[in-house]
């Protein structure tokens, strides 16, 4: 064979390899599922949590209160000084908190917050004081008396002209992130031509001065409400709300004190590099007293190290090069309760919910029909895809609400999609016998599952895929990066996006008050309403809810909202993987924060 | 007419007169040192990829039952089993059909606009010459990867784009070869004789100057595939490649990265896969070279 | 000489606009909208305020316009600010440019070092068994995928036998010990393939140069081996090797981009990848001209380096 035949028989060895993927493509409809496939067993629904706690301190008439300290591991005399270092997975947008779109991720070291929201003495999840030493909520009005003696770093005091001004940023901002959860408030008297200046120039230094927060004193502020909003503690517990310095803030301006904040907390911001981490240091003039009877906190200096990658969080945290992390996946839970040097804490009252959202709304998608969405919901079985993404610490779900929190109640037999393969098959079936046009020439009903490019979404997604494909489905796997993913799934006006079939989604749930959630996710007006769903009854059991002081009078409003859930098959909860934290042993006196509200005032390194 | 033909043709017909013997250059190609084995395992992939369907254990794409998942390599699963519990072998063989795949087609489309814009440059010569090797000179200067990576953004993430991508960042490659052979093999007398004589622009393409780049073009191309499969395996690597449930070499280390402590099989076998295809690759390329290139026939060496 | 480097540079010129067009263009293949992405969910709803950003990033007018505006502040050193976290992106790229100039180089170190002993001896001894083993060497490290090799690299040391922290960095200035250390995986996940290819390079030059006729008349009067091989041999024969480094010095901005990623080093090549998925668009396009301007001005380098080295191209 001479050099022109080698080359001949090259070339038509490749074309023959390259029409591989034509035979393939043309096996693969002749091939179905040939290989044997072992049911899978489901198993027993996992035991509930223990300890599920409480629902948030009533407020009631005026309350006080109870002056008691957090919880906390005591382990023997505090030491002073030392470097901890933390690493954390998502990366910083802003540390302006109205502003901060992004996870908080410690960012309330820097500012404190209006209350903080930990377990009293004796468990129970509810607010304790802070920034503010007492509060007095009346259905129409809110009375905050500010902690006395504290500072900003930049040395100007906290008084009530400083309150006053957070709480107007955070009410009338034009992107303050917390204006839907301050409903109520009575801003009907405000000064239309002052809004319209703040609008056309949000970036410049805030000058707004309201009408509905009033000083009463050197140390009290006064919130009028023309609504009733029981809410209103939790929305001032979040990371968003947290008071920053009216001066500082002025001086740099929207964008530049983002990346240069000033506070009032433990802890004084140092540097920020994008992209690589963050450094704060002790605040020496802080107005908490720790057992020494000197100004907290006892750490030093407080390091944030970002590293996006688990797998490489987990080896700096067991190498002992970071001291400090959270959310270990589930699969690595059990390896590290064997490492003798580490402390794994699991949380009962905080979480990540994984959910998926149907697009009712969208006219070409298949999930516009009722019956399909529940059939869908019927296929999941959430028990098999809670212990093959979260291992032991992943819980399948029920329900909206998580556990422990107000509204969720077992013995109420509120209905929830169990796993019923034939009623699912069924469905879709009497579906597509009623309206031909869902299905695809094959029979099936067709759609894409938007998802975002995380690894356990990404798993979920692919069981999910082949859940949906048993039952008369054909899934077809979108896997996008997070601002794509928003793009395709949030409606604006005059933009395409906001057609979607069917998503998927993780979201933190929290032990405090669930209106927060309720509101964004779910409400019409909310923030991260991506299902689209507008729906008056619906709004208006959530706000009546918010409304509602009386809390036996709260819950039935939220089993409601758990039974039009169910009825309308918009979204539903799948499983929830336990926050948890995981920390080098010689971190002393961990208090367990919600999420990721780090709490490290009143802790040491021994 | 004839003599000059003649003449030229003696030019080359001494090079010719050293290869007259018929299997000459397969025989070159087996006698250097490695070839055999790479074409051993070579062929052992490619047979994988046939039969994928025929020597897989399990379903490769639907998983079977979640209490197997993350074990490594026993009895029952040669290769181990991966997050959901399916079978690493059965992935890994028609991940197989994936990765041949993708090198195939991106390195036939990178050949095929590369080749054409190199030709027309080297032959036409002049601004267009210089047009079009600042535009491919302007490509070559992005990192392939990021170059691949934004394409792949950009047209959407899937196997489809990424042999597209892939394709693309190989055209420059591809035009700098074919543009030197062909401004080379121009100048030859034989060349300029039939141009003399009035032949088509076609004809002389065809017959002159395409024969005498493919050597290059081949040896080249082999060693392209194997890069067009590291390529692509970073990119799913970095999650805008193949998509799953599909298996893929690249994307079954992604997750193997992320099981790297539950399970280690998953993160070292598909590098092994990789390894030893991208090898077996430039073996047989650099044979090729040896067994296609008269200069280094003669000297026997390398 | 001079006139020679004008001309190089001079040819230079189109390639960088043309790459400065497509790193421009690269935007707005990618599906994003910047004044959403700028805005965040909340303001863009509001429509006037959302059309006042399109105008204010000059998105309403013809591309070409949009292009020489871009140039132009470029050009003046304004690339703009990063939508992701509001910092100009000139910031960012001196912070992390630095980082990935400093694996580069160790990387390239560490290839030379393994590369330049192993070329020479297998050169000086043709088909022994040492030049067996390097060529196998030779091959393998061009067929490991190098984020494979990193994967390996960290599960050996970092996981199995904890000896050197798995990722992370620490400036140079701020602790040189812990910087290096943490550097060492990564400079060799990226300098492995590299060293492979040019310890092939080293020796086949240094093959050819060996076989010459100026060797063997060296040889010939007697000059002890040695001597012939350091003066002669290896001044000539390095010369290619030169111009591999300098191509090389592209790919491995490529390779830098994986790497960075695994061992989770705040580098430009991941701020790369990172932008193009989060959709950053100012910093695509800035990091995206400055690798291009990397790599085009390390071919000129490498050019001139040769013209330098080479005498025969001094007279031409």
């Amino acid at each position: 064979m001479n050099r022109r035949q080698l080359i001949k028989a090259l070339g038509l060895g490749a074309a023959t390899l390259a029409s591989m993927p034509l035979l393939q493509a043309c096996g693969q409809s002749a091939q179905a599922p040939a290989k044997p496939a072992e049911p899978s067993k489901p198993t027993d629904a996992s035991k509930p949590a223990t300890g599920a706690t409480a629902a948030p301190a009533k407020p009631a008439d005026a309350s006080k209160p109870t002056d008691t300290k957090p919880a906390a591991k005591a382990a023997g005399t505090p030491k002073r000084g030392g470097q901890f270092n933390v690493v954390v997975q998502n990366d910083w947008v802003s540390f302006d908190p109205p502003f901060n779109t992004a996870e908080p991720n410690g960012s309330n070291m820097i500012f404190g917050s209006w209350v903080n929201w930990l377990q009293d003495a004796g468990g129970k999840w509810g607010p304790q004081p802070d920034m503010i030493a007492e509060w007095d909520q009346k259905p129409d009005a809110l009375t905050l008396k500010l902690q006395k003696g504290a500072k900003f770093h930049d040395g100007t005091p906290w008084d009530a002209k400083a309150a006053k001004w957070n709480l107007d940023r955070l009410i009338f901002h034009p992107s303050s992130g917390l204006r839907a959860n301050m409903r109520g408030i009575d801003i009907a008297g405000e000064d239309q031509s002052a809004l319209d200046k703040l609008k056309a120039d949000p970036n410049g230094a805030f000058t707004f001065s309201s009408k509905a927060v009033e000083v009463t004193d050197d140390a009290t502020v006064r919130l009028r409400f023309s609504a009733p909003n029981a809410a209103i503690i939790s929305a001032l517990s979040g990371p968003n709300a947290a008071p920053v310095s009216p001066e500082a803030y002025n001086k740099a301006g929207k964008d530049a004190f983002g990346r240069a904040p000033v506070g009032a907390g433990p802890y004084r911001f140092v540097e920020w590099q994008s992209g690589s981490h963050v450094t704060l240091e002790r605040n020496p003039d802080y107005w908490r007293k720790g057992a020494d009877g000197q100004p907290l906190p006892y750490i030093d200096k407080l390091q944030y190290r970002l590293i996006v990658d688990d797998s490489v969080r987990l080896l700096e945290l067991r190498s002992g090069n970071a001291q400090f992390t959270e959310l270990i996946q589930g699969k690595d839970v059990a390896g590290l309760k064997n490492e003798p040097s580490i402390t794994l804490v699991e949380s009962q009252a905080s979480g990540n919910n994984y959910r998926v959202i149907f697009d009712a709304t969208n006219p070409e998608s298949p999930f516009r029909n009722l019956k399909l969405r529940q059939a869908m919901l019927y296929a999941l079985e959430r028990d098999a895809i809670a212990k093959t993404l979260g291992f032991a610490s992943g819980v399948s779900r029920k329900y909206l609400l998580p556990k422990g929190s107000l509204g969720y109640d077992e013995s109420e037999k509120v209905p929830f999609y169990a796993y019923d393969k034939a009623k699912a098959e069924a469905l879709v079936k009497e579906a597509v016998a009623e309206d031909k046009s869902l299905a695809g020439p094959d029979g099936r009903v067709a759609f894409t599952f938007s998802v975002i490019d995380r690894a356990v979404d990404k798993a979920q997604s692919e069981m999910i895929k082949q859940m949906g494909e048993q039952v008369g489905f054909a899934v077809t796997l979108e896997t996008l990066e997070r601002a794509a993913w928003t793009a395709k799934l949030v409606k604006r006006p005059g933009q395409p996006g906001g057609k979607f079939d069917m998503a998927s989604m993780r979201n933190p749930v929290t032990a405090d008050d669930p209106d927060g959630q309720w509101r964004a996710y779910y409400h019409s007006g909310g923030s991260f309403n991506v299902a689209h769903v507008e729906d008056k009854e619906w709004d208006k059991l959530i706000d009546d809810a918010a409304a509602t002081f009386d809390v036996e009078k709260r819950k039935p409003l939220y089993f409601d909202l758990e039974k039009r859930a169910f009825e309308q098959a918009w979204y539903s909860t799948l499983w929830q993987q336990n926050w948890n934290w995981a920390f080098t042993n010689k971190l002393a006196s961990f208090v367990e924060p919600v999420t990721n509200r780090w709490h490290f005032t009143e802790s040491w390194l021994s | 007419m004839a003599t000059t033909a003649v003449r030229a043709g003696a030019t080359l017909g001494a090079e010719r007169q050293v290869r007259r013997d018929r299997f000459g250059t397969l025989r070159r190609l087996l006698r250097t040192r490695m070839t055999p084995i790479a074409l051993a395992i070579l062929g052992a992939f490619i047979f994988m990829a046939v039969f994928a369907n025929a020597i897989d254990r399990y379903d490769p794409i639907n998983f079977q039952s979640y209490s197997t998942a993350n074990q490594g390599p026993s009895a029952a699963h040669w290769f181990g089993t991966d997050y959901l519990g399916r079978d690493m072998w059965s992935r890994l063989i028609h991940g197989s059909r994936i990765s041949l795949t993708v090198g195939l087609i991106s390195v036939g489309v990178g050949m095929l606009f590369g080749v054409t814009i190199g030709v027309v440059a080297g032959f036409v010569g002049g601004k267009i010459d210089s047009l079009l090797m600042r535009c491919t000179d302007a490509i070559w200067a992005f990192p392939a990867l990021m170059l691949a990576l934004a394409i792949t953004s950009a047209l959407g993430r899937g196997l489809v784009n990424s042999m597209i991508a892939i394709g693309i960042v190989g055209i420059p490659f591809f035009a700098r070869l074919a543009r030197a052979s062909t401004l080379s093999t121009r100048e030859l007398d034989y060349v300029l004789a039939a141009r003399a004589m009035g032949a088509s622009v076609p004809r002389i393409l065809g017959r002159h100057i395409l024969p005498n780049i493919a050597a290059p073009l081949i040896v080249q191309g082999s060693l392209g595939l194997g890069t067009a499969i590291i390529t692509e395996a970073s990119l799913s690597f970095l999650g805008v490649g193949v998509q799953p449930p599909t298996p893929s070499w690249g994307l079954e280390l992604r997750t193997g990265y992320q099981y790297l402590e539950l399970n280690p099989a998953v993160a070292i076998i598909p590098g092994v896969l990789i390894f030893l295809t991208v090898l077996a690759f430039n073996f047989i390329g650099d044979g090729l070279r040896t067994a296609l290139d008269p200069r280094l026939a003669r000297r026997g060496g390398d | 000489m001079g006139t020679y480097i004008i001309q190089r540079v001079v040819q230079m010129v189109p390639v960088m606009i043309a790459a400065s067009i497509i790193s421009f263009s690269i935007i707005f293949l990618l599906p994003g909208d910047p004044a959403l992405l700028i805005l965040g969910d909340q303001l863009a709803s509001n429509r006037e305020v959302y059309e006042a950003k399109r105008t204010e990033l000059g998105l309403d007018r013809p591309l070409p316009i949009q292009y020489l505006d871009w140039l132009g502040k470029t050009v003046r050193g304004d690339l703009g600010i990063s939508t992701r976290d509001k910092q100009p992106v000139t910031t960012g790229i001196a912070q992390r440019l630095p980082v990935t100039l400093e694996l580069t180089v160790l990387a390239m170190l560490l290839a030379l070092t393994i590369s330049l002993p192993a070329g020479i001896i297998s050169a000086l001894r043709p088909n022994s068994g040492w030049d067996i083993f390097a060529s196998l060497f030779a091959f393998g490290g061009v067929a490991i995928p190098h984020f494979w090799l990193g994967i390996l690299l960290i599960y050996a040391l970092a996981v199995v036998f904890r000896i050197l922290p798995p990722s992370g960095y620490v400036p140079f200035a701020e602790d040189p010990a812990q910087n290096l250390t943490r550097m060492l995986m990564p400079a060799v996940t990226l300098g492995l393939g590299l060293s492979a290819v040019l310890m092939r390079q080293v020796r086949s030059s240094l093959l050819e140069v060996l076989h010459a006729d100026y060797i063997t008349t060296a040889r010939a009067k007697g000059l002890a081996p040695k001597l012939v091989v350091m003066r002669h041999a290896l001044r000539n024969g390095l010369i290619p090797v030169v111009t591999v480094i300098g191509l090389q010095l592209g790919l491995l901005f490529g390779g830098a981009i994986i790497t960075e990623s695994i061992f989770s080093i705040p580098g430009i090549g991941r701020w790369a990848v990172d932008s193009i998925l989060q959709r950053d668009f100012p910093v695509v396009q800035a990091v995206s001209l400055v690798m291009a301007i990397g790599v085009l001005t390390s071919n000129l380098l490498a050019d001139i380096a040769y013209a330098y080295i080479d005498p025969r191209i001094h007279y031409r």
